[in-house]
């Protein structure tokens, strides 16, 4: 099942740790690991680092780290602050370990975001963030003693990762025994609507809609039955995502609609409405992913969406000069030049054709750009962002503050500082960016002296 | 002997209980010279300042400085408690943009506006000119350091008395703050070309503004350096900033920052061939452009506040609007136009002439000899 | 596409089971909610009176389900076909009302009102329990209907999933998921003149219930023994305009 390695090219494991071995939330995890594989462990004080560690997991300073060939090597980053350090550095295989959401600091949480966003895959120890990621990237993993072979396949990742391996079948594994060992508790237990919506959830990651649309409504009614007063936001309002995904976008919409007792839930129904009248199918579908945090799917959709309408304004535009061409009448010249009213004609048609295209294409790419944002897709969202003149002051504040981060990403350091500083320019609080890096400078070296990131 | 009593927030440096020193500012600098000008009349001034801590009393250059507690954030109602300690005449010598109840015959001073940002909330800018219509009702005389000011006032403000807001610009000690000899003037440069920004290095003060024009200039400009000669307050948002721009910087070496006591300023615009103000907002009459002219180092200026009053465009240096390009455009050209910086230079001095402390002092003399003659005999 | 909840020009219509209501109030109440509703759905559980063709006599009546054999043991059913039976009728608003039960006057002049307007989906009114007469109302330990609230106007939603529990009995007259949806508690009032008829009226209710449930599996035996209080706690009505 699991491709072989031989010894002459079994990659590097470094891990990029969040405390010293004896106090890492993950050395459960990763003794296993340890047990077969030699472990490099990022530090400049291995004795406060490494002491109690297996004797095969052996210390890497942060300044040999240039020297490494990172094309062979799967890193562990256990700390969303080595964020900025690793990414640049694109080894063959990012695995981003984390604990959850809780008792985090601002800090930490920004990275958290992008760290998961940009690595190749994610292991947590908590299934309420699992489900949160799942929504938002492929390949998460869930290592949270819930369920003996659930872990078993969690193990496995960390160990085929460490062979070099890429994870990704194995998660559709997990997700399916996840599934199972919900139907299993239901049976033994009886009914009831926490467990009926998880496995709702887990049946729609697996793209089995029907069946998360049945599982969702009984969650729905036993809510419902016991007083719950988020049985419609929280739980009926899924039902809007699983009729969208199904294609039935009229139902997704009522659906939605249902739920809208806010001012603002009203506006975005009422938007749904007048687009879904318009014929913009994929952007109501996109919008209604979106609106039950499925950024995942919407950044797909809309990647796609932004291509096609890019491909269609060219088209017809190539078609309209054609049709021209017939039109026209050329003078002895060879200067040509249409009837008057059907030129004018053709001309108004495209350019409200070209109107029509340039708004969906506008709101498409800034939905994408905060999908993929929403994801920690940094690098990806500051591909998609437009020309810096285009935008409005506070635009290009923002369009500043992200490619300064993508930089960053990329390794590119004093672009992004000087990204930062255009950005502060224009808007004094954007030296929160700069303030930020600092900090996250600071968290490194902490965590690379054998210490902890934060100091608590 | 009469008593004048100045109030205000800050004099002596009660922040890190060093009572035998002024904390660094401008308007500690202005309220020393006040107090020199008040004992050259013959008339005994008094500080009263807002304590930090406990209250205290103490005497600073011949003149007594007496520190009173308050409640965070009730600084109106501290003011008025001073008030009712203070002997004689009283000028309200800050924060007259609290809603405070003057004491009836008393002078204010207004060291500027620094509220002249896009940013600022409109509710606070509302707030802040309802506080000064107040402040113009109750006082006899309002002291503004700037033209700025003054227009706003007026512009804001409804007084019967039209000199009720007089225009008093800050000045500049001539004699101290003179330009190196000619002597080395017409001699071949012995080194690369150097630009000073005098500032404490802040946001409204333009240290971003004038990271960024530095990248272009150092870039196309292999021989000049950069020195950001001010105060760079540690644990700061700007700090961290500025080093990180520092440090990643191919050119480092090029840049520096230090800050400088009084007396080495003089020096340091000695050495200077440009001294840019980058200021974004909140400028009353600046104190270092002053300084600068005096000393015959050409000026770049952004188009804020109080610089509006000191420089003219192309008579007496490059005035310019608050980014980044115009800034690194005028410094550009500016270092490949000897002649211009010669011009500047000269006239740069004739203006700070006529900015010379002792017209300050005389117009001082005079606005408190009218004030202690029109109140009534105690 | 029309937006789920209308703030105007709602159509509402009456649902009602009925099983051998002629004879009793049915003719009075079908003639009330003429007056105030739109249109009529009448689900009739295999009555033997000749209450359906009363019922077709009331030209509102625009659906007439009539069952051959009584659902009334397996009540789900029963709400459940009258459910879809007025759903299909395409409602705005529904009133799920008894044939026994009669909207106050201020009730009716405030009906439209109620249901004309987007901000909540559902409307619980006060229903009162007349006791021996149709000039006074029970009130005490066992008979406090209306110190509570019955939920009897919803806004139909396309699309929203409607359920009823699978009871056999004290079946909710409105879909429990209902509930979810944001509502309102008035204070306008319905009469119930179920036991507003004579002693010998209720003695046979009061049989009914303990052969159907001796063991109080479905409603209260205390309840049920109340029934004969021979001096229950009256109070006189004042109907508001």
């Amino acid at each position: 099942m699991k491709p072989t390695t031989t010894t002459s090219d079994r990659p590097c494991v470094v891990v990029f740790p969040d405390a010293p071995w004896n106090n890492t939330l993950f050395s459960a995890h990763l003794s296993p690991i340890a047990a077969k594989h030699p472990i490099r462990w990022v530090t400049n004080n291995p004795q406060r680092s490494l002491a109690g560690a297996p004797s095969n997991v052996t210390a890497l300073s942060t300044g040999e780290l240039q020297r490494v060939d990172w094309s062979r090597v799967t890193a562990f980053v256990l700390h969303p602050c080595w964020a900025a350090a690793v990414l640049p550095l694109r080894p063959r295989l990012l695995g981003a370990w984390t604990a959850g959401e809780a008792g985090e600091d601002q800090l930490e949480a920004n990275w958290r975001g992008r760290l998961a966003g940009e690595a190749s895959f994610v292991m947590t120890l908590s299934e309420p963030y699992y489900l949160d990621l799942s929504f938002r990237r492929d390949n998460v993993f869930v290592w949270d003693g819930a369920d003996e072979t659930s872990d078993w396949f969690a193990s496995q990742a960390g160990l085929w990762a460490a062979d070099g391996t890429d994870p990704s079948p194995l998660c559709r594994l997990q997700r399916q025994r996840r599934e199972a060992a919900y139907r299993e508790k239901l049976s033994e237990r009886g009914e009831n609507s926490v467990f009926m919506f998880y496995r709702s959830v887990y049946l729609y990651l697996l793209g089995d809609t029907a069946g998360a649309e049945r599982e969702l409504l009984g969650a729905f009614e036993h809510a419902v039955l016991q007083g719950d007063e988020h049985a419609l936001d929280g739980i009926y309002r899924f039902r809007s995502a699983l009729l969208a995904s199904q294609g039935k976008l009229k139902s997704a919409v009522q659906a939605y609609e249902a739920t809208a007792t806010t001012p603002i839930e009203r506006a975005r129904a009422e938007e749904l409405r007048r687009r879904l009248a318009d014929g913009e199918h994929e952007l109501v579908a996109v919008m209604l992913l979106r609106l039950n945090d499925d950024h995942r799917e919407a950044a797909a959709r809309l990647e796609k969406l932004v291509d096609e309408l890019a491909t269609r304004v060219g088209g017809d535009t190539e078609q309209a000069n054609v049709a021209d061409d017939e039109n026209g009448e050329s003078d002895a010249g060879g200067v040509q030049h249409a009837k008057g009213s059907t030129k004018d004609m053709r001309t108004n048609a495209d350019g409200q054709w070209s109107n029509l295209y340039a708004d969906h294409t506008s709101t498409a790419r800034q939905l994408l750009v905060d999908s993929l944002l929403q994801s920690g897709c940094v690098r990806r969202a500051s591909q998609w962002l437009g020309q810096r003149a285009a935008l409005s002051a506070k635009d290009r504040t923002d369009y500043e503050l992200l490619q300064g981060t993508a930089l960053l990403l990329n390794g590119c350091r004093r672009e992004a500082i000087l990204s930062f500083l255009r950005a502060t320019e224009m808007r004094q609080d954007a030296i929160g960016a700069l303030t930020e890096l600092s900090l996250l400078d600071a968290a490194v070296q902490r965590l690379a002296d054998g210490g902890t990131a934060t100091l608590r | 002997m009469q008593t004048v009593s100045i109030l205000t927030h800050s004099y002596v440096d009660g922040y890190n209980r060093q009572f035998k020193r002024l904390f660094g500012g401008g308007l500690e600098r202005y309220i020393r010279e006040l107090c020199g000008v008040i004992h050259a009349m013959g008339l005994r001034p008094v500080v009263h300042q807002l304590s930090y801590f406990e209250p205290f009393r103490t005497s600073f250059e011949g003149t007594e400085v007496i520190g009173h507690t308050y409640e965070l954030g009730k600084v109106s109602e501290a003011f008025e408690s001073m008030a009712e300690e203070a002997e004689g005449l009283l000028i309200y010598a800050s924060c007259l943009w609290h809603p405070i109840r003057f004491k009836p015959g008393s002078i204010g001073i207004c060291h500027g506006i620094n509220w002249d940002h896009g940013s600022v909330l409109m509710s606070t800018k509302d707030g802040i000119a309802a506080a000064f219509r107040q402040a113009v009702q109750q006082l006899d005389r309002i002291v503004s350091v700037d033209s700025h000011f003054q227009t706003y006032a007026r512009a804001t403000c409804e007084f019967d008395d039209r000199d009720k807001i007089t225009l008093l610009p800050n000045s500049v000690d001539t004699e101290l703050y003179t330009p190196t000899s000619s002597a080395n003037r017409n001699q071949p440069r012995k080194r690369g070309y150097r630009v000073i920004v005098p500032r404490r290095l802040s946001y409204e003060r333009g240290v971003i503004t004038m990271m960024l024009a530095a990248e272009r200039l150092l870039q196309t400009r292999g021989d000049l350096v950069i020195e950001f000669a001010g105060e760079l307050v540690d644990g700061t948002n700007i700090a961290d900033a500025f080093r990180l721009w520092h440090e990643s910087h191919p050119a480092k070496k090029r840049i520096e920052q230090r800050a400088y006591s009084m007396d080495e300023m003089r020096q340091a615009y000695a050495g200077a061939d440009i001294a840019v103000i980058p200021t974004i907002f909140s400028e009353g009459t600046s104190l270092a452009c002053l300084e600068a002219m005096s000393c015959g180092v050409p000026v770049v200026a952004t188009d804020v506040g109080g610089l509006n009053d000191l420089v003219i465009d192309g008579l007496n240096g490059r005035r310019v609007p608050p980014n980044s390009d115009a800034i690194a455009d005028a410094v550009d050209s500016l270092l490949n136009d000897k002649p211009l910086r010669r011009k500047f230079s000269k006239f740069g001095r004739e203006t700070a002439l006529s900015f010379d402390i002792s017209r300050w002092r005389k117009s001082w003399m005079e606005i408190i000899e009218q004030q202690l003659a029109s109140r009534p005999a105690p | 596409m029309q937006s789920l909840r209308k703030a105007s020009g709602n159509k509402l219509t009456a649902m009602m089971q009925v099983r051998n209501e002629r004879g009793r109030y049915l003719e009075a109440s079908l003639a009330q909610l003429s007056d105030v509703v739109d249109e009529i759905v009448i689900v009739d559980d295999a009555s033997t009176d000749g209450t359906p063709e009363l019922c077709r006599a009331f030209p509102k009546v625009v659906r007439l389900v009539e069952l051959r054999r009584p659902m009334f043991g397996e009540e789900w059913k029963l709400r459940s076909l009258l459910w879809e039976t007025a759903v299909s009728t395409d409602p705005d608003w529904l009133l799920a009302i008894d044939a026994d039960e009669f909207l106050e006057r201020r009730t009716i002049r405030r009906l439209r009102e109620l249901i004309d307007q987007d901000q909540y989906d559902w409307a619980a009114l006060r229903m009162f329990d007349f006791w021996g007469s149709l000039t006074h109302y029970r009130d005490d330990l066992w008979w406090n209907l209306h110190r509570r609230h019955t939920m009897m106007l919803v806004r139909h939603l396309p699309g929203f999933h409607y359920a009823y529990p699978k009871w056999d009995h004290h079946v909710p007259r409105l879909p429990f998921t209902c509930s979810a949806l944001p509502g309102l508690r008035s204070e306008l009032r319905v009469k119930h003149w179920g036991w507003a008829g004579d002693t010998s009226d209720r003695l046979a209710k009061y049989n009914r219930y303990k052969e159907l449930d001796p063991d109080g599996r479905w409603g209260n035996v205390d309840q049920y023994e109340s029934i004969l209080d021979p001096a229950p706690n009256l109070v006189r009505w004042v109907e508001e305009e």
